[in-house]
């Protein structure tokens, strides 16, 4: 496989970070809890998830964190570091559902010792519905 | 009650630190893998183990937000979990608002985890709110923190939750 390698100084504030689509068939909810080992009722029961206001099971946090992070470093490559995602959950994703994710650079600057990145990631389902909308931070290595 | 109070009851857990739990598994490639199956995550640095062993590492690491899962407590034998740990914070006297939802979370990742690391962690109850009405429900928002150690007391990471506990109104 070939990977990204991108460097601090190909990125400029604005680029877009590219989507990436993941469909939620029956068999990726069961890979979510091999995954996550979260096996809450939510995340796997329709009843329970609909005795708690839900329309049915719900992928727990933890997939779209795995999502955020896949979206982060296939773009930068293995060579960008995660520093820290924040992320607002807005509505559940249930079985059937794509899950895109998508982002842009708001800021680019450098610190002490790193070179970092901010970023703004959006959640969206088929129908444009916004899941969850997350800020990130990543250090990208320079040229060289 | 009105909006701006918090019971004294509630107010008293403000600030307090939960004891260790320690993860049920070290750190391993096996379930590094699956979180990856998971998400179709191709980070040569999780799951290619010669790209890793060539990399700054020099073997695989874990994906940073698995932290959480290095935690899970297993599934069997029964294990009993403290109920002031994670961010359900189930022994707090909120029986009239049963229903939690994560609002939010922020995480950081400060060193990496590889396998063979034992990752333990223990929940600091950062702050509730008072009684608030939203269009779900009404009920408290809880912050609480996680705070991830490896068996060196090297801080890993760390995750904020907020969680709404509410009832429907």
């Amino acid at each position: 496989m070939s990977f990204n390698r991108l460097c601090w100084e190909d990125v400029s504030e604005g680029d877009s970070i590219p989507k990436i689509s993941l469909k939620l068939t029956r068999d990726r909810m069961v890979m979510i809890i091999c995954g996550t080992r979260d096996i809450f009722p939510l995340h796997h029961d329709d009843e329970f998830a609909r005795s708690m206001g839900y329309k049915a099971a719900a992928a727990p946090i933890a997939f779209l964190q795995g999502l955020l992070e896949r979206c982060l470093t296939d773009w930068t490559g293995p060579t960008g570091k995660i520093r820290r995602i924040s992320l607002t959950l807005m509505a559940p994703n249930y079985q059937g559902d794509t899950i895109n994710v998508a982002g842009k650079v708001t800021r680019k600057y450098a610190d002490s010792d790193n070179h970092k990145v901010d970023c703004e990631l959006t959640v969206t389902k088929q129908d444009g519905t916004v899941s969850a909308r997350a800020q990130a931070v990543v250090t990208i290595p320079t040229r060289g | 009650m009105e909006a701006s109070e918090l019971p004294a009851e509630l107010q008293k857990y403000i600030g307090r630190m939960s004891g260790f739990v320690e993860g049920p598994d070290e750190v391993n490639k096996a379930m590094i893998r699956h979180w990856c199956e998971m998400v179709e995550d191709a980070n040569p640095l999780y799951i290619d183990e010669r790209y890793a062993e060539s990399s700054e590492y020099g073997g695989i690491i874990s994906p940073p937000a698995m932290q959480s899962t290095w935690v899970y407590p297993r599934w069997w034998p029964p294990v009993e979990m403290p109920s002031d740990v994670g961010p359900a914070q189930l022994d707090l006297p909120l029986e009239n608002v049963p229903i939690p939802a994560v609002i939010s979370l922020t995480e950081e990742y400060l060193l990496p985890m590889r396998p063979g690391d034992r990752i333990r962690y223990r929940t600091k109850l950062d702050n509730i709110s008072p009684l608030k009405k939203t269009r779900t429900g009404e009920g408290y928002f809880i912050t609480t923190t996680n705070y991830y150690y490896n068996q060196r007391d090297e801080l890993v990471g760390t995750s904020q939750y907020v969680l709404f506990r509410y009832r429907i109104r």
